[in-house]
């Protein structure tokens, strides 16, 4: 996914929430997405 | 000066040479000479005054509440300590003051203590250090250029740089161990549920630990036993090394791209001198460390975007950057990776479980690297490679304390053991630190 495609989608999520995203925390809290999302997958792996 | 350790204050109180309220102003006089440059005090107990009077009163008419009767703590500022507020660090926590002191404070009150004040912390324990907050972060006594690790910054600092021999932390992923191992103290995370949280905020409930900051291994357990009555922690600090089967997980850490090979030297040297102490050392292979990570931080964030999204909708124009970007980013997660996350929990346990089976703690790095500068921060949070969450995750209890000088900054041994055996931890920690000049060495301010 591009990072315009991420940044939209995180923006949807935290718009479901009440929470807006704002620009100068784009890319802090994408990098903190992606490593979130990589974590989840690696959990969902790990399921026995 | 730096303050008197517990055990030589303690004389000199018992056989009048220094009162309670001496020693107070030495603390004070302390932290008046260093902490413009720590910046690790953010409020002074009222109350301090009063409780070092009352140690001097009861001990002139033969009334000794045990070895920490007069002396100092400091307390992190997510912890209640009646009649100041609890800030979290954030401008966005309601400003009144505790009602009481937390189950943890009013035991060492209990004791003796004289409850000194509040230090700082990262922002609700989550991320830091960042500029721009209402209070600027605590900076490392050995090298204020360079951070303290958190989130127990302050409790860290203090007692590195001598303003106070016991502090009050607590630690979600190693917000106890990696300050310590930064600042070159000892820092416990105990059992998981040993220390009473009440009292304290709660950043994961399932990873959340209270637990000590202490300039030495001794001072520690004495510490722990206080906050912790039914915990056994010093019952065999003289033991040695002897007869002890430790396990080293070195290849947990060896390989990360992250390390930095003179904290591996470091690690790898503690380990040779437990060795030649009289243990014997074996190598031991460790569950997947990713995949304990990935566990923990799907837990903390998912836990904590819950806990925290209230006050993130209602005074979010109050939060810093730092903790806005790190829990906003848990709108990722989902219940389901939560449940998930926590399914695994068990089964990781039981692996930690089986390697103690064939030792008695396993030895390995605290931190991979040692504490950063403050300008690698300039444009935002910087990943700090260490060995801590797991822990969280497992309940295990988990020490550490220093083992080397790395660029003239402090690194960390972290010794594991056995679920409710703080007492084999602190005799592998005791035999350590006396096998080696790490702990008598202390920053120049």
């Amino acid at each position: 996914m591009s990072q315009a495609l991420e940044a939209e989608a995180l923006r949807k999520a935290l718009a479901a929430l009440g929470l807006y995203l704002r620009p100068e925390d784009e890319a802090a809290t994408l990098s903190t997405a992606r490593f979130l999302l990589q974590s989840a997958r690696l959990v969902r792996a790990a399921q026995p | 000066m730096p303050v008197p350790s517990v055990e030589e204050a303690g004389r000199a109180l018992r056989d009048g040479r220094l009162t309670a309220v001496e020693l107070l102003a030495r603390h004070r006089a302390r932290i008046a000479a260093v902490d413009g440059k720590v910046r690790a005090f953010w409020a002074m107990d009222p109350r301090a005054d009063a409780q070092a009077a009352q140690a001097d009163a009861e001990l002139a008419s033969g009334h000794d509440r045990g070895p920490l009767h007069g002396i100092p703590f400091a307390t992190k500022d997510m912890i209640d300590v009646a009649g100041l507020p609890t800030t979290n660090g954030s401008r966005a926590m309601d400003r009144a003051p505790a009602v009481r002191d937390a189950t943890a404070v009013a035991r060492l009150v209990a004791a003796g203590a004289v409850s000194l004040g509040k230090v700082a912390t990262y922002e609700w324990g989550f991320v830091g250090p960042e500029a721009g907050l209402e209070r600027p972060p605590a900076a490392n006594p050995w090298n204020p250029a360079h951070i303290t690790g958190g989130s127990s910054s302050g409790s860290a600092a203090a007692v590195a740089a001598g303003m106070v021999r016991l502090a009050l932390g607590s630690d979600t992923g190693g917000s106890i161990r990696s300050p310590s191992a930064y600042c070159g103290v000892v820092g416990i995370k105990p059992t998981r549920g040993t220390v009473p949280a009440e009292g304290f905020f709660d950043l994961s409930p399932m990873l959340d630990n209270p637990g000590p900051i202490a300039a030495t291994v001794a001072e520690t357990a004495l510490m722990l036993e206080v906050i912790a009555p039914a915990c056994t922690a010093q019952a065999r600090l003289t033991e040695g090394a002897a007869g002890l089967r430790l396990g080293y997980a070195r290849d947990w850490f060896a390989h990360d791209p992250a390390l930095d090979p003179r904290v591996l030297k470091a690690v790898d040297d503690a380990v040779s001198g437990l060795s030649l102490a009289g243990a014997a050392i074996t190598e031991v292979q460790m569950p997947d460390y990713a995949l304990m990570e990935a566990v923990g931080a799907v837990m903390i964030h998912v836990e904590g975007l819950k806990l925290h999204l209230p006050s993130l909708k209602a005074k979010g124009d109050l939060w810093g950057r730092m903790a806005t970007q790190t829990v906003q980013a848990g709108a990722v997660l989902t219940d389901d990776d939560l449940r998930r996350a926590e399914a695994l929990v068990p089964a990781l346990t039981t692996s930690i479980d089986a390697v103690l089976e064939t030792c008695d703690a396993i030895l390995t790095a605290t931190v991979l690297t040692p504490a950063p500068a403050f300008a690698a921060f300039d444009k935002g949070a910087v990943w700090t490679p260490m060995r801590t969450l797991p822990f969280n995750v497992t309940g295990h209890p988990a020490l550490s304390l220093p083992c080397g000088l790395v660029d003239g900054l402090p690194v960390g041994l972290q010794i594991v053991g056995r679920k409710g055996d703080e007492a084999g931890v602190f005799r592998i920690a005791a035999a350590f630190e006396a096998a080696t000049d790490h702990s008598v060495l202390r920053p120049r301010l």
